[in-house]
């Protein structure tokens, strides 16, 4: 009889240390930290009311509203996408701050989080009383001193439209759209989300020939960088002049090579044509294409580009599987962005860098039914909402792991 | 009944014997959980479609996660394994240890400029297979410097102990294992969680910290309440840096 009991207490123990082990180990990889005891007190009693991974789930819900979740975790999380070398050694700037504050306002249901690619929005600090400091479309300040003082990132972002004027700004010429070089953005086929960001200018708008926005777009998300995407088989009337057809003075390499991507790419690249970063702003021409899209005129019978329209010949033949829907052709960044967000693939796509994130590892052939189900719950009835996919991924990942 | 002779060689070889073979066994058992990245994420894709350019018998294997972010490269096995253990970054860690300490780093200037000069030292990504010694003296140097603050000002010290009392010196605190049993169930309850660890684990590192105690307190006033925030700051230094708040 001694026995019995000592092992069922044994087993109580046993049971009561893995909850709390498990507590431990998913806060510190949702927010970053260890819970303060109270929490992961809070946390052993969740998982032990629903044992599996509901009562993970409802954990992680704890987990979630930790400040570093969002000042630390997703931050760094997200700051590689926002520069071409895809660092996380840059400062806060408007494009993570958006993100984070979409991901944090994505469990609202009229704000799912594939808004960030086509509304007409950006998330900005508080005034600093400080013109140097206050939210400007010219200087990154803004977003450094946010960083730089620690703010609360969970309470103090705000939701703005790009269109408007951000009354965080007391300079209204530093902020107007409205002058001779700045056309205002309507919010119809101007503003898409992080897209025409500042930070998403610098990196991807500056110089070459606005290729590279299209090219990290993908990469971020989608999880398809071009030369995934490779298709040598689909029509290349809508690749620019300024590609060669004939590298080196052999055809063949522009048919087997620069055509898989450049005939995809480019034509879904016009969306960008009255985009430009100059002079530490990004530009919105509407009607005027930028010169860069169309210099460089290396084969001349190449396509020339005249206005905003763009077409998804990456919608049929193999990457078909990345579950295109709704128009396949449109015109402007925003109706590009609303390609993207309405696609599997960005659904599939943000729950494998999630499962990246929180798992400590890159999702493996077994994993991908899991993917694919958590996926199916992200974009149901349009959710898209982020913290319920960390909860889902997280309880999953801690219970496969402890 | 012929009573059984413990000195017998042919037996203690045959439980020598066993003790390896079980020992190898075990050690195999207990490496980090690999993972097959086989073709990872590939799913049959019918690229048919009826199209102009393609037939419909085509079936090609389209990566699901592309763009490099998704596979584990590197010329050997090892390099190209994947492990679900993971370390902080530099922030992470930084923060995890203002958590622990309950010190926030915005009022210490000695840390932040430790910080600022250990930030490239730190390790800047999750990947355990580019951990390096480096990581980890720069890990140990900043929690030092924690708890170097932490022990140095009566505002910190005087609200970290739950049990144990700060306050008195040695003689009073730390004179018996019990005493100095108070002090390291709070530590470790404060920095590994109470009871997150398995039992054997917190009884190795109980007896570890026990001795260091010892050590710490030879040659030392045991009359002296400096001496027992010494010994604290010891204990705190040899903890922050550990595995429980250092990993993912």
């Amino acid at each position: 009889m001694k026995i019995v009991l000592f092992f069922s207490l044994l087993s109580v123990f046993s049971f009561a240390n893995e909850a709390r082990l498990k507590a431990w180990t998913l806060h510190n990889r949702i927010a970053g930290v260890p819970p303060l005891p109270s929490t992961l007190n809070q946390m052993e009693n969740l998982i032990l009311q629903n044992p599996g991974e509901m009562g993970l789930e409802n954990a992680a819900y704890l987990a979630l509203q930790n400040n570093y979740f969002y000042n630390v975790r997703l931050k760094n999380w997200l700051k590689p996408l926002s520069n071409e070398e895809r660092s996380k050694n840059v400062e806060l700037n408007d494009f993570v701050a958006t993100v984070i504050g979409a991901i944090r306002d994505s469990d609202n249901p009229n704000k799912p989080f594939s808004r960030i690619l086509y509304d007409d929005l950006i998330y900005v600090g508080p005034s600093f009383g400080n013109e140097n400091e206050n939210f400007s479309r010219s200087n990154n300040n803004h977003y450094r001193e946010i960083e730089n003082d620690f703010l609360n990132l969970q309470n103090v972002l705000v939701e703005r439209m790009q269109s408007e004027n951000i009354d965080t700004e007391p300079n209204i010429e530093n902020n107007n759209r409205r002058d001779n070089t700045n056309v205002v953005v309507n919010g119809i086929n101007g503003a898409a989300g992080v897209l025409t960001t500042r930070a998403y200018g610098q990196s991807f708008y500056q110089a070459g020939t606005n290729r590279s926005v299209t090219r990290h777009t993908f990469m971020n998300f989608l999880c398809k960088d071009f030369e995934d995407m490779h298709d040598t088989t689909i029509p290349d009337f809508r690749v620019r002049r300024d590609v060669e057809r004939e590298p080196g003075g052999d055809s063949r390499t522009y048919k087997n090579t620069c055509v898989g991507c450049h005939a995809g790419q480019d034509a879904l690249g016009g969306a960008f044509a009255y985009w430009d970063f100059t002079n530490n702003r990004l530009r919105f021409t509407p009607g005027n294409v930028v010169s860069k899209m169309n210099h460089n005129a290396l084969y001349e019978f190449g396509h020339v580009t005249t206005d905003n329209s763009w077409m998804n010949l990456w919608a049929n033949g193999q990457n078909a599987s990345l579950g295109w829907r709704g128009a396949q052709a449109g015109n402007g960044v925003k109706e590009f962005g609303q390609l993207i967000a309405r696609s599997r693939q960005f659904a599939r796509c943000m729950t494998m860098k999630v499962f990246k994130l929180v798992c400590i590892r890159p999702p493996v052939e077994e994993d991908m039914p899991f993917i694919e189900d958590i996926a199916d719950d992200f974009e149901s009835n349009d959710s898209y909402n982020m913290k319920r996919l960390f909860a889902k991924v997280g309880a999953r990942c801690v219970e496969e792991d402890i | 009944m012929k009573k059984f002779n413990w000195n017998n060689k042919l037996f203690w070889k045959f439980i020598s014997f066993l003790m390896i073979t079980s020992m190898l066994v075990f050690f195999n058992q207990c490496v980090v959980q690999e993972y097959e990245m086989g073709a990872t994420g590939t799913t049959n894709q019918d690229v048919g479609g009826g199209d102009d350019y393609h037939s419909d018998d085509d079936v090609v294997d389209i990566p699901v996660g592309g763009s490099g972010e998704f596979s584990e490269t590197g010329a050997t096995e090892v390099a190209r394994t994947v492990t679900s253990v993971g370390t902080k970054d530099f922030e992470e860690i930084y923060y995890t240890m203002s958590t622990v300490t309950g010190i926030n780093p915005a009022d210490e200037s000695s840390i932040r400029n430790l910080y600022q000069d250990l930030k490239t030292q730190l390790p800047f990504d999750a990947s355990i297979k580019i951990y390096t010694t480096a990581n980890q003296i720069a890990i140990i140097k900043l929690g030092a410097e924690y708890c170097h603050q932490l022990f140095n000002r009566s505002q910190y010290y005087n609200n970290f102990f739950t049990n144990f009392n700060i306050g008195q010196n040695p003689n009073q605190v730390l004179s018996d294992e019990n005493s100095k049993q108070v002090m390291i169930t709070d530590f470790i309850n404060k920095f590994w969680g109470q009871d997150t660890q398995p039992q054997n684990v917190e009884d190795v590192a109980r007896q570890e910290l026990s001795i260091l105690i010892d050590d710490l307190l030879v040659g030392e006033n045991m009359n002296s309440t400096t001496t027992t925030r010494t010994v604290a700051k010891g204990v705190c230094t040899s903890l922050i840096a550990s595995a429980p708040l250092v990993l993912l």
